[in-house]
């Protein structure tokens, strides 16, 4: 019974132990060790602490240790600037020719000590090529991995922004874990036709710009700026009662949309309800911030009502708007 | 912002175009022209909607001259033709911007090939409507296809193309991805936040989808995979060759069920992250062509709690090729798909592709294996034989198990599965009964088995 318990207890214990590719867990510190550099100088990991290190133990022959390697290089080249020091270690029965030209032709720029009676392979009970590992600048292990998956870059460097603090677990595992984005079709389809409007309008092509807002409209009936344009190009063609209905649905999406009053008020100039086309105007331009068309329209209402006056007020109103950059300057050229 | 912004430029837009329009809606009045439009001469002239300025302000000589002696004797003195017409319509409107691509009507200076110099019912007086005046040279068949661009399906050929200069080849209006983007802003915001972009994206989207029309969806060039072939020649000689293709490129989306087309954030622009992908389709058995049944693998993980190196790093890739492969279960290298071998290293290439080999070579080790009884290597022991060499598979389940090392519950031996009984110590282990007796093993004290 207590022989069962005991096995029973082991195997509980054991896939713990067995959980990462070396035999160092995160968290404890990273034994030292001091090996000879293939220049020749004697190189120890205790030389390197309080720098951010970066160990990849690799393999001349296998593809995967190059790719690594060459991961590693670029984010050591990244991060130097915050304390992230690179070094590779290889087993001392490599041929040293053949790894002078992977060091060569890779431009790998970081130490590559040789392990030369398998001292750390041993030690670390690394099992793999190439097995990377990343210890903080207190000397603890922070992450290790064993191969080079396609993810192998996004993840160790995704775990060294986190152990510099720059990003948190949430961000990472975000990184390590995109979803699939669920698109929505009927708003890209939207966005894409709008934009299409909008570059017909600047050729001033009003009817292709009219044939694509509508079908942006279509695409996505709660897409207010789509109305919008849909009223103003409405308004191009004279058709006032229309226009009014796009406004008013632009207003029923968005409420505060000082563009789709000014719109309102072009259509009721359009229909000779000047009076309370100037009503509506009034309270637009009083309220937004780029009123440069609402008092336009304003002048229009006035104009067409016989005040010349308040007219030629409102006009000058709308032309110092734009001077006084009331709106983007890259707007003003193409206003002017 | 941007969107109030975009609403004020269209804004500013329509406030100057309203001003003329006020001016396009001029009538004609006869009297201006000093009797060159009559009911009997030139009545055509003026009939359209838009009329150029001159005529509209009945200055007829601007262009033409004072000819007293046509309007003497209009039969006997014809007007000469105009020699250089656009050094004539450069006298008023502005000369071009010379750019580095200039419309062909433009270069050889033929304004009246697409403009009508008097009158006309399109706007900006062009001779014909939206993409018509296009096809009076270029060939209508660009837009024949079943699936047609947005732009060209309204004739907006201008919405893409300066019909006058540009600073871009065929006369675009900003470099060809640029240019996209301005009205597929969806796919600009996933290009500007992803890691891994595919190569056409970045150069011109019109390596994949045809910009006018084409017969397949979303404009493509070709269908896929034939499409992606294009360029990716390399993994189509590999799929030619290969005697198993992944199931996955036969069905669906082909080769973007597992890749995106334009970008990502994850290596090879795969759509997921690489585990979590593979699972989404063998979260089931798989039925093979050849009528196999391939492993519900997501639960075969879950219910196995010790994983394959390569499966904790949710890399399927390590050991398949995800393409194709001339070796069973797509695996990327050789690897005995049997329980006896004589060992011979090449077989072994897939592991040997992360391990060390000389695991199985080295008759004696204190650093390349903990499978050690004392110095007496028994990775050696097992697999290197000439007569029944254990392969890895033996003991190992090659996904996972709930064993240490992802060692097997049992080994199949003929239709018997046989018990491993794998027990492990702090410093060694044991098996019992299966394919031997009873034996241990122990790295510091060696194990006397009898």
């Amino acid at each position: 019974m207590i022989v069962a318990f005991l096995l029973a207890a082991l195997l509980l214990i054991t896939p713990a132990s067995y959980a990462g590719a070396i035999n160092i867990s995160k968290g404890e510190t990273v034994p030292d060790f001091s090996l000879k550099s293939i220049d020749g100088k004697q190189v120890s990991l205790s030389e390197y602490k309080g720098k951010t290190v970066i160990i990849v133990y690799w393999k001349a022959a296998l593809s995967r240790s190059i790719d690594a390697l060459k991961d590693v290089r670029e984010i050591a080249k990244r991060y130097k600037e915050k304390g992230v020091q690179a070094l590779s270690l290889i087993p001392g029965e490599e041929n040293q020719e053949a790894i002078s030209k992977i060091i060569s032709d890779n431009a790998i720029d970081f130490p590559v000590l040789i392990d030369a009676d398998r001292q750390v392979y041993g030690n670390f009970e690394i099992r793999v090529y190439p097995t990377t590992l990343l210890i903080g600048k207190d000397g603890k292990l922070a992450y290790n991995t064993a191969g080079h998956a396609p993810t192998y870059q996004l993840s160790l460097e995704g775990q060294l922004r986190l152990l510099l603090g720059e990003i948190t677990e949430e961000n990472l595992q975000s990184l390590l874990n995109p979803q699939r984005e669920e698109q929505d079709k009927a708003a890209i389809e939207a966005e894409r036709k709008y934009n299409l409007a909008l570059e017909f309008m600047k050729n001033r092509l009003f009817d292709q710009a009219l044939d694509s807002a509508k079908k942006a409209v279509e695409a996505k009936p709660s897409v207010a700026k789509a109305h919008l344009l849909l009223g103003f190009l409405f308004l191009e063609t004279k058709e006032a009662d229309k226009a009014l209905d796009e406004f008013n649905k632009t207003l029923e999406l968005d409420p505060g949309s000082h563009d789709a009053k000014t719109g309102q008020g072009g259509a009721l100039i359009l229909k000779g309800e000047l009076d309370k086309a100037i009503e509506i105007l009034t309270a637009a331009g009083t309220a937004n911030p780029y009123p440069q068309m609402t008092y336009y329209e304003l002048g229009r209402a006035y104009e067409q009502k016989g005040d010349k006056d308040k007219a030629a007020e409102m006009y000058k109103k709308s032309i110092e708007k734009i001077i006084k950059k009331q709106i983007l300057p890259s707007m003003i050229s193409q206003c002017q | 912002m941007i969107q109030k912004t975009t609403t004020s430029f269209f804004l500013c837009v329509i406030a100057v175009f309203a001003a003329l329009t006020f001016f396009d809606n001029k009538t004609y009045a006869e009297e201006k022209t000093g009797g060159c439009i009559t009911s009997s001469c030139h009545p055509k002239i003026v009939k359209d909607k838009f009329v150029h300025g001159p005529v509209d302000a009945g200055e007829c000589i601007v262009c033409h001259g004072d000819s007293q002696k046509h309007k003497d004797n209009p039969a006997k003195n014809k007007f000469s033709k105009i020699k250089q017409i656009d050094k004539l319509c450069y006298t008023c409107h502005d000369k071009f911007k010379e750019r580095q691509f200039t419309h062909a009507p433009v270069k050889s200076g033929e304004c009246t090939a697409c403009h009508s110099a008097h009158s006309s019912p399109y706007k900006f007086q062009l001779v014909a409507q939206g993409a018509e005046l296009c096809f009076i040279c270029h060939d209508a068949k660009i837009v024949a296809g079943k699936f047609v661009h947005g732009p060209a399906a309204v004739g907006g050929c201008v919405a893409c193309h300066e019909p006058h200069t540009a600073d871009y080849e065929k006369n675009l209006k900003a470099k060809p991805t640029t240019l996209c983007f301005s009205c597929h802003t969806d796919q600009a915001e996933k290009f500007m936040k992803a890691k891994v972009i595919h190569k056409p994206v970045a150069e011109n989207c019109a390596k994949c989808h045809n910009p006018h029309s084409a017969e397949k969806q979303f404009m493509m060039s070709a269908e896929i995979p034939e499409l992606c072939f294009n360029c990716h020649k390399d993994k189509k000689e590999w799929l030619d060759k290969a005697s198993v293709q992944h199931g996955a490129l036969a069905i669906g989306k082909k080769c973007l069920n597992c890749h995106e087309p334009h970008s990502s954030n994850i290596a090879k622009r795969l759509s997921m992250a690489p585990l979590e992908l593979c699972l989404s389709c063998h979260d089931k058995e798989v039925q093979t062509p050849d009528g196999r049944t391939l492993v519900n693998m997501k639960k075969l993980l879950s219910e196995n709690k010790d994983h394959h190196g390569p499966i904790k790093e949710n890399d399927c890739s390590g050991c398949h090729n995800p393409h194709g492969s001339s070796n069973f279960r797509i695996l990327k290298e050789p690897y005995p798909s049997v329980f006896y071998m004589s060992y011979n290293a090449d077989n072994y290439n897939l592991c040997f592709s992360c391990h060390e080999k000389t695991i199985v070579q080295d008759p004696q080790t204190t650093k390349l294996t903990n499978f050690r009884n004392g110095e007496v290597n028994l990775h050696f022991r097992h697999v290197n034989k000439i007569e029944k060499g254990r392969t890895c598979r033996a003991c190992h389940e090659t996904h996972a198990s709930n064993y240490p090392k992802h060692i097997r519950e049992a080994v199949p031996f003929g239709a018997w599965e046989l018990p491993l009984n794998f027990q492990m110590t702090a410093t060694g282990g044991s098996c019992t009964p299966g394919c031997h007796k009873l034996k241990k093993y122990d790295r510091v004290k060696k194990e006397i088995n009898p």
